[in-house]
């Protein structure tokens, strides 16, 4: 019987994270990689870029042809169906058995589609996967309305509302809330960011969603009904309201889970040589607390550490969680929300903002204070040197002494003088 | 993570890029923005697969990788465009630091600007100082001297001291009234330069050695005429949680605004140009609006402020493509106005020396305002008569 040292189901970012450290250990041990999407691995977070024209399926690939080409790395396209945690395997759905000594599940999630009647019908899609980029690109290409509607207006659905418009359809927006992108914008900021939708012909149904989709003779789309009785035409029917965990492989193994797949500080699932990384991980801490992280940043960096403790468990490494950091891109005004930028308890908690506009950017920045130190921002507009104040909130810096706030929050204010103050 | 460069330990360019540039490649999402607005060759013949990977290891880059590593002129366009706030820019030097062999155009520029030049090229160097004596006046009395005494303000025009640009500086402070020490030469390089080429070792050294030099002057305001010292000085600032404030003559002159003559600079219509280092790294592309606007105004270029174009110096012309977009930039200006003016002396040197075929007038800020106050000199004698 032949063992594979690593086996990793998932070829996604955390995959390739693990496999890319896995190599780079100077020795002689075997990798299997096996996802079911063929076309993995890819820059799922940048599908947006195929939609705008931007980049082609080919600079899409995160790959080099060395990668796939080295000889310890063997990558199969089937699904995993079963995890054998008795007898250390897995098995395909081709039926063949593959046993491994260590194994790294980095299933990620896929995208949850709300139950609407015609749901199903060809034309509406979600957007996880290249393949589901592909038909999106086509519909908006091919249609005869030439305009697509978006149920969901987090992240991924203002991205794709914008997309499309570059790419040149017609867009309206359903949000089920009074506002856009909640998980990251205040009030102000998405006044600013509706305006910029407005201005560039994005119709947006605030507290509004469908309540049939419509096909035509064809049985594809051909519109939709809205929750407030509208009939509008569309060619496309994209759903962006969310994802789900991929965590149905691990359960009927018997591993632990909840929303995700139960880890510890350390990746390591409820039997000792299995890890998980990525999107479908729950991290549960030293003091018990639950972590999901859906970020395709973190997904890599615990796809690296899993992959280093799986191999050397004698002194194993935790996954830093850190502060939180999430970004998008509104009509060129960046946005990002760092650490704790909406603060739910405000004693102690000082807030300073910025709010000014030129004739080509609105820069809208919010930034929380405690304790002499920066415990969160949002910025909107021109970036605000994340990397640097990432840093800044996950280690907790103190203010130095010769700096005030109000300069901290100034456009161009140097964020290392904080970083390198403590030395 | 950055801990490590935070806590205690010696602060080296090396040890900063490894933790900002590898420990944050994950970030990446691979949008390929970074690529699309970068200016150089080869850059269109990259995926940022090939150059992430490139980041992973610690051979020396090969093939387009290093080639388009050379090309990089630095101007850090990647950055502001990059969604997640990635530093392209600096994955690119940290790779360029990784390069062995450096073309003969980058080494020429270190010959003497290295911590411990050879002796051909300090007997160059001598022969530089004494054939331009006379020019220097008083500043021959400060180049590469250690024997500066404690002050308030510090005009620290570095290895430019030899430009002419920095000796109007000088003549513009001694109208000012101002008391002030000056620091200069080829030993009290900023290191910016080096460091631009990927040689961070070299530029640890310079930077160093710059800081004690401040330390014992003890300045409150340190006035430079040049974007890369003007770097280097806030990284000093920074890395020592020094005291002092770095000023570029642009703010300095806009400080003294009031007690600057009120005339204007040219009849001629004016095209700005922003400098990367000040208006995209530094964003202070207001400061020399408001002073353009006292000298009478000016034309914005069609890419400005943090969407300018590089003067493409800093990858000391290995991209052959430098000469041509130079020249798209000049017709930019062209296109809205009659002559060029740069708040930074490095884009002014290029855009005056290397195109001056082009037929385009070329002004640095310092020779505004001390053709301004010249102007106005002028008139008063004028009036007397
Ligand atoms: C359109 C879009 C845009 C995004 N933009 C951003 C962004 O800008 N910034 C950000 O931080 N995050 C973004 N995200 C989230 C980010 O992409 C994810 O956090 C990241 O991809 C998670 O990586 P992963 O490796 O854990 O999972 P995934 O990328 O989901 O990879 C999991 C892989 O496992 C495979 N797989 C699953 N089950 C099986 C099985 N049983 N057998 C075989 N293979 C299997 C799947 O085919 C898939 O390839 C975006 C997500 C989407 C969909
Ligand atoms: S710094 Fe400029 S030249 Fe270098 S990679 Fe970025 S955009 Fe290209
Ligand atoms: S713009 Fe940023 S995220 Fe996109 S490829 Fe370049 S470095 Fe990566």
């Amino acid at each position: 019987m032949k063992i594979i040292d690593y086996v990793i189901i998932g070829a996604g970012q955390a995959g390739f994270f693990a496999g890319q450290t896995l190599l780079k250990q100077e020795n002689k041990t075997k990798i299997t990689i096996i996802d079911e999407d063929l076309d993995s691995f890819y820059y799922r977070a940048s599908l947006k870029y195929m939609v705008k024209k931007r980049v082609g399926e080919k600079e899409l690939i995160g790959t080099t042809q060395s990668f796939f080409k080295n000889k310890r790395i063997n990558k199969i396209a089937q699904k995993v169906s079963v995890i054998n945690p008795s007898d250390n395997s897995v098995i395909l759905g081709d039926n063949t058995i593959i046993h491994y000594k260590k194994l790294l599940i980095a299933t990620g999630g896929y995208s949850y589609i709300p139950q609407i009647p015609g749901s199903e019908i060809e034309g509406v899609y979600p957007q996880r996967t290249l393949e589901d980029t592909r038909r999106i690109c086509e519909i908006a290409d091919r249609g005869k309305f030439k305009k697509c509607l978006i149920l969901g207006a987090g992240v991924l659905g203002t991205e794709l509302a914008e997309s499309l418009v570059e790419r040149g359809v017609k867009v309206e927006l359903f949000s089920n809330r009074n506002t856009l992108v909640p998980r990251m914008l205040d009030s102000r900021a998405a006044e600013i960011v509706a305006d910029l939708f407005k201005k560039n012909g994005v119709k947006i149904h605030y507290e509004a969603s469908f309540s049939k989709i419509l096909e035509d003779e064809n049985k594809k789309v051909r519109g939709v009904e809205t929750t407030k009785g509208e009939i509008i035409d569309c060619d496309g029917v994209f759903i962006c309201t969310g994802m789900k965990r991929n965590i149905e492989l691990a359960k009927n193994a018997g591993l632990n889970v909840e929303r995700g797949i139960l880890t510890n500080n350390f990746l390591q699932t409820s039997e000792p040589n299995i890890f998980a990384a990525g999107d479908v991980v729950e991290i549960v801490d030293d003091k018990q607390s639950h972590h999901l992280i859906d970020l395709w940043g973190p997904a890599g960096d615990m796809g690296k550490i899993a992959a280093q403790n799986m191999m050397d468990n004698s002194n194993p490494i935790p996954y830093n969680i850190g502060a939180f950091h999430a970004y998008t891109i509104f009509w060129k005004h960046n946005c990002h929300v760092l650490g704790d930028f909406a603060p739910k308890d405000l004693t102690g908690v000082e807030t300073l903002t910025y709010d000014q506009k030129s004739s080509t950017t609105h820069n809208y920045y919010k930034m929380h204070f405690k304790d002499n130190r920066i415990i969160g921002i949002l910025s909107l507009g021109e970036a605000r040197d994340p990397i640097h104040l990432q840093h800044i909130i996950s280690e907790q810096l103190s203010i130095p002494p010769n700096i005030s706030k109000k300069e901290i929050i100034e456009r161009g204010f140097d964020y290392e003088r904080i970083l390198y103050a403590k030395r | 993570m950055v801990e490590e460069i935070v806590k205690d330990q010696k602060f080296t360019y090396g040890l900063e890029l490894q933790k900002l540039v590898v420990d944050e490649l994950s970030n990446c999402i691979g949008c390929n923005e970074c690529m699309r607005v970068c200016p150089v060759s080869k850059s269109t013949d990259l995926t940022i697969a090939l150059l992430n990977e490139a980041l992973t290891n610690e051979d020396e880059p090969k093939g387009i990788v290093k080639e388009f590593a050379l090309n990089c002129c630095q101007c850090g366009r990647c950055v502001p465009v990059c969604p997640p706030g990635v530093r392209r820019d600096l994955m690119v030097l940290y790779t360029k630091s990784k390069i062995k062999s450096y073309p003969s155009s980058y080494s020429a520029y270190v010959r003497l600007k290295q911590p411990d030049p050879p002796a051909a090229a300090r007997a160059i160097y001598a022969l530089k100082k004494k054939t331009m004596k006379k020019a220097l006046g008083r500043l021959n009395d400060v180049i590469d001297t250690d024997d500066l005494g404690e002050a308030e303000l510090l005009f620290y025009p570095g290895c430019y001291i030899f430009n002419e640009v920095c000796h109007k500086t000088v003549a513009i402070m001694e109208y000012l009234g101002e008391d002030f020490e000056i620091m200069g030469g080829y030993t009290k390089c900023c290191g910016w330069p080096q460091y631009l080429q990927g040689r961070l070792e070299m530029a640890d050294v310079f930077l160093e050695r710059l800081w004690k030099c401040i330390s014992k002057i003890n300045p409150k305001r340190i006035i430079t005429t040049c974007a890369e010292c003007y770097a280097a000085l806030r990284k000093i600032k920074a890395v020592y949680n020094a005291d002092f404030i770095p000023l570029t003559t642009t703010e300095y002159f806009l400080q003294n605004v009031d007690r600057l003559p009120i005339v204007k600079f040219t009849d001629k219509k004016i095209g700005f140009h922003d400098s990367c280092h000040i208006s995209r790294k530094y964003r202070e592309d207001e400061t020399p609006r408001k002073l353009l606007e006292h000298f009478g105004g000016y034309h914005e270029l069609d890419n400005n402020k943090s969407n300018t174009k590089c003067c493409f110096y800093y990858n000391f012309e290995n991209d052959p493509e430098n000469h041509n977009h130079r020249k798209e930039r000049i017709q930019e200006v062209k296109d809205v106005a009659d002559v060029m003016v740069s708040d930074c002396i490095t884009c002014y040197e290029v855009f005056k020396d290397k195109m001056g075929d082009e037929g385009l007038e070329v002004f640095d800020f310092n020779e505004m305002v001390f053709h301004c106050i010249q102007l106005e000199e002028k008139k008063k004698t004028e009036g007397e008569n």
